[in-house]
């Protein structure tokens, strides 16, 4: 059986933190947490975060096309590594590595894999 | 060589490496550096980052020792902002007042000095501001109108609801007075039939029903039935009697005298 979700979903323009989690077949908690402190570190994502007076990201805020697509693309990360590091801090080196590979998850990354033109 | 550079530190250790452990400065976590700029954590890792032009700045969990100073800065920083926006905060201020006190603006009218021509270039640019405050001001006092008359409409019908509720005791208790007051009306009456009734029982006399029937009185019937036992028994005592004299004057015939008494008990029969 085909499942439909994954034709139209991408279609969305706005993702809310519970439909990523609910494609992803996580937690919404697990999303609030890569999107609002890991996903943050990376400056391509943290433009479009609205902010709070107190330069705090809004909690729970929904996403855009290209900051779905960084959550996603860091959450498939830390399942890949979560077995190996066998119970150590996983989100912390995942963290790690979004600063490191900003630039791998960056807009213009995003626009050159999916050849999406979201503004 | 080597040995000597590896035992010179472990003499060492007892004295200068307390001294080196209390003299290691504690780095600062980044909540707490946030905590001390009053500033979200985020915001202080943008600034490290702009600062230092170091993106690796966003993943810091401590603020390295040679950056702290970069605190202070940014700390007044923080200041000289927040002194600025101080002068447009007093300013709306202002302008709220003005916007508050539109009668006074008669004032200058009746007195008009040196001063009116820059109340006047004032109020030209006060007016924009003033017709947004003015609306925002009509639309906050609608709005407190709004919750007035919802909050006085819901007491009225609160209040409502309890004279309501106070009417419908008052007349639950009134016809619950009513009902006792008939329940106690048909009680006398049953009583008093009651009465009636007894007293029509205590004049009733079966003797007078039974002579109008055309039966003997029972009296009547007493006295017959008396003289009927008295008279048999008159006889079988004297015949008792006869019994015994006979028997003490012949001696003691038993079979005869039970004969007699059987033809005796026979006749009575």
């Amino acid at each position: 059986m085909q499942t439909v979700v994954k034709d139209v979903l991408p279609q969305r323009t706005r993702w809310s933190q519970r439909a990523i989690a609910r494609h992803l077949c996580s937690d919404k908690n697990t999303v609030k947490v890569y999107a609002e402190t890991i996903a943050v570190v990376i400056p391509d994502f943290l433009k479009e975060c609205p902010r709070n007076p107190d330069g705090s990201v809004q909690s729970g805020f929904s996403l855009s096309q290209y900051q779905c697509w960084v959550v996603c693309q860091l959450i498939t990360l830390s399942r890949t590594i979560k077995n190996d590091l066998n119970g150590t801090a996983y989100r912390k080196v995942v963290k790690a590595t979004a600063v490191k590979m900003s630039h791998a998850l960056s807009k213009e990354s995003f626009q050159r894999e999916t050849g999406s033109q979201v503004a | 060589m080597a040995r000597s550079k590896k035992s010179e530190p472990t003499v060492t250790t007892a004295e200068q490496g307390m001294n080196m452990i209390l003299d290691t400065p504690v780095l600062k976590s980044v909540s707490e550096a946030a905590d001390f700029l009053g500033v979200a954590e985020i915001r202080l890792l943008e600034l490290f980052a702009d600062a230092l032009t170091l993106p690796e700045a966003m993943g810091w969990e401590v603020i390295p020792q040679e950056y702290e100073h970069l605190l202070n800065e940014f700390k007044a920083q923080a200041t000289n902002v927040q002194a600025l926006p101080e002068v447009p905060q007093k300013s709306t201020p202002e302008v709220q007042e003005t916007s508050v006190e539109p009668p006074v603006v008669d004032e200058p009218a009746e007195a008009p000095k040196g001063t009116s021509k820059r109340s006047k270039t004032k109020s030209g640019a006060l007016t924009k501001t003033r017709k947004s405050s003015l609306e925002k001001g009509a639309k906050s006092s609608q709005k407190t109108t709004d919750l007035e008359q919802m909050a006085t409409a819901t007491l009225a019908a609160q209040k409502g609801t309890r004279k309501g509720a106070n009417l419908a005791a008052i007349e639950l208790t009134a016809q619950e007075g009513a009902y006792q007051h008939v329940k106690k009306e048909g009680l006398k009456r049953q009583i008093a039939k009651l009465a009636k009734e007894l007293e029509d029982e205590k004049n009733f006399d079966p003797q007078e029903m039974l002579a109008a029937l055309g039966i003997p009185a029972l009296e009547d019937t007493e006295n017959e039935l008396n003289d009927l036992i008295e008279g048999t028994l008159g006889k079988l005592g004297n015949l008792t009697e006869e019994v015994l004299h006979n028997s003490w004057m012949n001696g003691l015939d038993t079979d005869a005298e039970l004969e007699n008494l059987q033809e005796l008990l026979n006749l009575n029969g």
